[in-house]
């Protein structure tokens, strides 16, 4: 078993024990099982995805980091949103917005719309995961 | 002397003063716990987070620089000071303020700028025609604080100071709470950010060597960031605390004073009313006696 938490500045969403969990981290999707070596890693906004005994559970979540030892995972996130807590509606109608100002930046360099982009990405995560339910 | 329909009136007021100062009280209890809670809430983020800057930092090495670590000269300085949206709260907003005062005053000949979080800092130093490079006001009204807004200030202020190469410090100014009863302004530099302590760097050499998918500067050039906002959400909260900890103490003393108040007009207003009996029998007596 791991030990998961999620915590935010401004609460600790998840405090259980999991089977496994997937986060997105800077470099892709890493999956994290019991007895996985020391990790620190920076997350960027996407979904993560929390195993218990078969059933997934899906939380949307911003950029933050992730730390992994002893069987102890610590992920560190600005936002963190169970499907329950997402407004579907406001999400797509970001995610529209967030869109139309990409393409209208779109000659900017790459590190100018890097704040952009991760509204973006944390937007269609949180599409994805009220999706999930 | 008042006549005892104007005691009465007095009265009245006095007790519909009362009435409202019970109110906020009240009021202000309820949301304290919430500030509390809030403040209790945040801890175990700030904590892990000073834990792997921390272990960090020990890791990157020496000539590792970054925009917010970078120290500059000392001439110009910006304050970002964090008061209460609301009055009637103590001595609270004046204490944050003077403390500001105190510390402009203890620089002297430096070309200090703000940003004022709050609305009573904001009006006593836009009144003084203090420098302000941006303000944010009403954003701790309803006694809570979201960790966007701290972040969007924590951006904005990282945004000065890197795009603008005239500021040299930023200083964090407000009130740690304490206890109910006492509240201390304070005063923190922001940015750049103060060496951070690698601690423990030589305990943890015995546990297991940490992967880093990415390297330890880059993660530290991220993790940076979200470290001053941190500390402003954390300000912020203990501001929102020490402000309704003040107002519960102060309106809990005008209660009482309007109390006391009450019971002093009651007396007074019972005098009056006995000197009027007691005038209407001499008149009744030496009326009967004059026949």
């Amino acid at each position: 078993m791991l030990k998961l938490e999620i915590v935010t500045p401004e609460r600790k969403v998840i405090d259980a024990e999991v089977d496994s969990v997937t986060v997105p981290t800077l470099s892709g999707e890493a999956g994290i099982m019991p007895q996985h070596a020391p990790l620190i890693s920076a997350l960027k906004p996407g979904v993560v995805t929390v195993t218990t005994k078969g059933n997934a559970e899906k939380l949307a979540v911003g950029t933050g980091f992730v730390e992994v030892s002893n069987n102890r995972v610590s992920v560190l996130t600005d936002v963190a949103e169970k499907a329950g807590e997402i407004d579907a509606e406001k999400a797509r109608s970001d995610k529209a917005e967030i869109d139309k100002e990409l393409a209208a930046a779109s000659q900017l360099p790459a590190d100018e719309t890097e704040e952009l982009r991760e509204r973006a990405d944390l937007a269609s995560a949180r599409i994805d995961v009220s999706r999930s339910v | 002397m008042a006549s005892l329909l104007d005691m009465r009136r007095r009265i009245k007021s006095v007790k519909n003063t009362q009435q409202i100062t019970k109110a906020m009280k009240m009021v202000a209890a309820a949301k304290l716990k919430r500030a509390q809670d809030r403040v209790i809430a945040s801890r175990p983020f700030a904590k892990k987070m000073s834990e792997v800057l921390g272990s960090l930092s020990a890791r990157v090495s020496d000539d590792f620089s970054h925009p917010l670590l970078e120290a500059r000269g000392d001439e110009n300085y910006l304050l970002v000071l964090v008061t209460a949206d609301k009055g009637l709260a103590g001595a609270f907003n004046a204490n944050v303020i003077k403390a500001a005062q105190a510390f402009i005053a203890d620089n002297p000949g430096k070309n200090i700028r703000m940003m004022p979080v709050g609305r009573k800092g904001r009006d006593f130093f836009k009144r003084r025609e203090m420098d302000l490079t941006s303000e944010y006001v009403g954003i701790t009204g309803a006694g809570t604080v979201r960790y966007t807004d701290a972040a969007e200030i924590g951006q904005d202020v990282i945004k000065t100071f890197t795009e603008d190469e005239t500021i040299d410090k930023v200083f964090l100014i407000f009130t740690e709470f304490k206890t109910v009863l006492s509240q201390k302004p304070i005063v923190e530099q922001l940015l750049p950010i103060p060496k951070i302590a690698s601690e423990g760097a030589g305990e943890e050499a015995g546990e297991a060597e940490y992967i880093y998918e990415q390297s330890p500067a880059e993660i530290f050039g991220k993790l940076l960031p979200k470290q001053v906002e941190t500390q402003i959400y954390r300000s912020m909260l203990e501001s929102v605390a020490s402000e309704q900890g003040s107002r519960m103490t102060a309106m809990d003393s005008a209660s009482k004073n309007a109390g006391e108040l009450i019971d002093s007009l009651t007396l007074n207003m019972n005098r009056i009313r006995q000197a009027a009996i007691t005038k209407e029998i001499i008149e009744v007596v030496s009326g009967a006696a004059a026949l």
